[in-house]
């Protein structure tokens, strides 16, 4: 065991992890890899600053902390800091990925499900270049801390992406299909949804028409309208920026009017998808938080150093994007709550407006951004001619009061590769959806 | 059958900043191997982080051989150049001298916030094989990435202050800070028209459109808005386009790819004077489409080298920013985010943050606007070019005039 210094709190993350990746280009396999390694961040607070430690040689994991413990500037009251009173203490094994391990299926398994699903796009007059990418990772990681917690929980993810690139004459456009799931066998049988994602695709390539730049009513798909609400409000809900900032604290009181009375946006480490982690990177359990409930602002995301500093409680959203990297406020899987209408009661009052259905990325600063990929006009309230679209923007609160329609399904996706990006951490998996959501008012460039 | 080491070391103090105070300090160590090795047209790689056994890796490269991953391609041999560029500071030091900055900014500037990290970077790639080649690139520099925000201000944040390289100062950093600052507090209104717009030269977001078509694949197999154009011209004369790993230009980055590759001063004009050269290419992409070999190969220390995008320049002028400028008032664009291309090079984006600026000096913010254009008059008619003179006398930081419409 660990001996942990006097007058510090100490914490240790060990990670082990199991991945596989396969890239097949235009026919040829161009990579097959599976990677087994482990490594550790060692966390020492002092009550004033922080010290990290990242390393791969897991065995001098007690050097480093007498390391670390050299530099800071112990204080014996250590264990009455609101940070250090806030951590939870955990000692119970959560290893939930045991018999359905993505390392228990061979690599050359995972090739030939892969392997059957090229033809669809090899096949095809209108693709002149292809890409096929298979990754899976498993992560288990061993939390111990100087106030008590030693505990082991796990987290895997398995996707499939297959990207394309289209061309008829002068025509060119570039789309891809793209999967993520916990489990390998929800991977089979996606033939009929790679068929249509790329149907979709040529009657976009062959029909899309240009867009006259304005103010139009949007109707996010589950996909886009989870980057909009990731975008918009989440990153914006990471309390990280308020902290000793007593004008956002006065402009993000909890209780504040900040959206249309329909709208309540979620962030949940607990749903399955990439954004799935049972514990953050602290050993805070997950928890469902709602950022906006009815329109109110309802919560925000948390880390120890946050929830300390606000008086707030701890929300699970302490992650980092492997050892190398200590713990930020991070989102997991956020999403829309759906509504009551129909997709097509949804639309029917829309004169000429926009669905925006597949996503290229979005942004989120004080204006955020969404570049559409699959787009199409909406005219007497049905979906009419695919749309060309460089960028949707606006500001947030104002985009969050024109909310005006759910649709009454919930759909949470996740994504292959990629992820959430902040500073220097990325990309960091996510999940994120929502239902079909309508904005009676956004600019379109 | 021969064989290659690949590695990656990291070596890294970084210190978060949280409201313009020294919040945590981080130290890494991280080493990465990875063995190739290449038997009758195949490849086979195996890799570890942190400690590890040479033989044993050997022997799992050779394992994965039997997954007959194609290889064709001449390694790079009798090859042995080393470059070893250091920015000398102790890391005592270097936190000491943080906590300083941090204290001088504070008091200078306490109407804001500055956040995110500095860091002492030794960032070292090695790449070795049996047909004596020897690379080796080691560089060590100061990295800072601030954020900042103004206490007024109801945004995450409102811009940033950067710098990275061999040659920090405290004294010209500071000087930079207070030029932003002061700026960002100066508000001054625009107009609806036609401003020479400044982008940083090597800004991924005006050139996401090169990255993306100038790819060897996408450009071979003819799903490119380039493809067979080489050899026309489809740009000013004043545009030439590089791929690039000089650090005249502001790039550091080890000398050669991850296949061992190099160029005539770190440098691979892809497009000059407005007539299209060459997409960027790995061995692979080359030998496929009959194009050259540009050295952009990329990957994992532990993956089988392939077709990366190594960073694009635009080549510069003769001329200062200033001369460019001819005069008139710019907006140099700080943050752009969120915008993009459509398939056929129509270009839209907000503008977060920008400041007049007069080619030498930054004289005001300018508010929230966006710009709308295409690829082919941004780099056409209404190119002006690049200034030989860095925007900020700190580091290498080169600007790009494209005359565009503002729309409030």
């Amino acid at each position: 065991m660990f001996r942990f210094p006097d007058g510090v709190y100490v914490d240790i993350r060990i990670e082990k992890v199991f991945e596989t990746k396969i890239q097949n280009t235009l026919g040829t396999l161009e990579e097959l890899k599976e990677r087994k390694y482990e490594g550790a961040l060692i966390r020492l607070f002092d009550g004033k600053r922080w010290y990290y430690s990242s390393i791969t040689d897991v065995n001098s994991i007690q050097d480093e902390i007498n390391r670390l413990y050299n530099i800071s500037e112990p204080n014996k009251d250590i264990y009455n800091h609101a940070i250090v009173k806030k951590f939870e203490v955990h000692t119970e094994s959560y290893l939930n990925f045991i018999d359905n391990s993505i390392d228990l299926i061979s690599k050359e398994e995972k090739l030939n499900l892969v392997n059957g699903y090229y033809p669809i796009v090899s096949n095809n007059e209108y693709v002149k270049l292809w890409r096929a990418n298979y990754i899976d990772q498993k992560i288990e990681k061993r939390f111990i801390s100087s106030k008590g917690s030693d505990f082991t929980f796990d987290y895997q993810r398995v996707g499939f992406r297959i990207f394309f690139e289209l061309v008829n004459g002068e025509k060119k456009f570039s789309e891809r299909f793209d999967f993520a799931s916990n489990y390998y066998n929800e991977l089979k049988g996606l033939e009929g949804k790679i068929e249509e994602k790329l149907k979709k695709s040529i009657d976009f390539l062959n029909n899309a028409e240009d867009i006259e730049p304005g103010e139009y009513t949007v109707v996010l798909s589950p996909e886009a309208a989870g980057v909009f609400a990731h975008e918009s409000f989440g990153h914006k809900s990471e309390s990280d920026f308020m902290i000793g900032d007593e004008k956002m604290k006065q402009e993000w009181k909890i209780g504040k009017k900040v959206g249309s009375s329909i709208l309540s946006i979620v962030d949940d480490g607990n749903k399955l998808g990439a954004g799935y982690v049972p514990f953050d990177d602290e050993g805070t359990k997950a928890k469902e938080t709602y950022l906006i409930k009815e329109g109110i602002l309802a919560g925000r995301l948390h880390s120890s150093v946050t929830a300390a500093s606000l008086d707030e409680e701890l929300t699970g959203n302490a992650r980092a994007l492997n050892f190398e990297f200590e713990p930020i406020v991070r989102m997991t899987t956020t999403y829309i709550k759906p509504g009551s209408l129909s997709f097509e009661e949804l639309i029917s009052d829309i004169e000429n407006g926009l669905l925006i259905e597949t996503i290229k990325h979005g942004s989120g600063m004080s204006t955020f951004t969404i570049a559409p990929s699959l787009a199409y006009r909406i005219k007497n309230g049905k979906i009419d001619k695919p749309v060309k679209i460089s960028v949707l923007s606006g500001t947030v609160f104002e985009t969050l009061n024109e909310i005006s329609g759910l649709s009454n399904e919930l759909t949470l996706l996740s994504f292959t590769l990629g992820g959430c990006g902040k500073f220097e951490q990325y990309p960091l998996p996510v999940g994120f959806g929502g239902p079909y959501v309508k904005i009676n008012k956004m600019n379109v460039q | 059958m021969n064989k290659e080491k690949f590695q990656v070391h990291t070596k890294e103090i970084a210190i978060n900043v949280v409201q313009t105070e020294i919040d945590s300090i981080r130290r890494k160590d991280i080493l990465k191997t990875g063995i190739r090795v290449y038997k009758d047209g195949k490849i086979g790689v195996s890799g570890r982080p942190g400690n590890y056994d040479e033989e044993e890796l050997t022997k799992e490269a050779m394992e994965n051989l039997k997954l007959n991953i194609s290889y064709e391609y001449p390694l790079t041999e009798n090859v042995n150049r080393e470059e070893v560029r250091i920015m000398e500071i102790e890391e005592n030091e270097f936190v000491r001298n943080t906590e300083t900055l941090l204290k001088e900014i504070k008091e200078k500037h306490n109407d804001f916030m500055f956040s995110n990290k500095v860091i002492l970077r030794d960032s070292i790639r090695l790449l070795e094989n049996d047909l004596n080649t020897g690379l080796y690139a080691e560089n060590k520099y100061i990295s800072v990435e601030l954020a900042f925000k103004h206490r007024d201000s109801v945004n995450i944040m409102d811009g940033f202050v950067g710098y990275e390289g061999f040659d920090y100062s405290h004294e010209k950093f500071l000087d930079m800070v207070d030029e932003i600052c002061d700026a960002y507090n100066n508000v001054i209104d625009i107009e609806e028209k036609e401003y020479p717009i400044i982008f940083m030269a090597d800004d991924f977001l005006v050139l996401k459109k090169f990255y993306i078509d100038l790819n060897g694949l996408s450009f071979g197999s003819g799903s490119s808005i380039f493809s067979n154009k080489i050899g026309e011209k489809i740009f000013s004369d004043k545009f030439s386009l590089y791929q690039s790993r000089n650090y005249d230009d502001g790039i550091i980055k080890a000398f050669f790819d991850a296949e061992g590759s190099m160029n005539e001063e770190d440098r691979y004009k892809l497009i000059e004077n407005g007539v299209l050269k060459s997409p960027y290419t790995d061995k692979k992409t080359a030998k496929m489409f009959n194009l050259p070999l540009t050295g952009s190969a990329g990957g994992e220390y532990d993956s089988v080298p392939s077709l990366g995008a190594s960073p694009l320049v635009i080549g510069k002028s003769v001329n200062t920013l200033k001369e460019l400028l001819n005069g008139e008032t710019g907006i140099l664009v700080f943050i752009a985010s969120g915008g993009d291309f459509t398939p056929d090079g129509k270009f839209g984006t907000p503008v977060q943050l920008g400041f007049l600026y007069d080619g030498e000096h930054l004289i005001g913010r300018a508010p929230e606007f966006k710009l709308n254009s295409d690829i082919y008059n941004m780099f056409g008619k209404d190119f002006v070019g690049v200034g030989k003179d860095s925007i900020i006398p700190l580091g290498k930081v080169y600007g790009t005039i494209i005359n565009m419409k503002v729309k409030l």
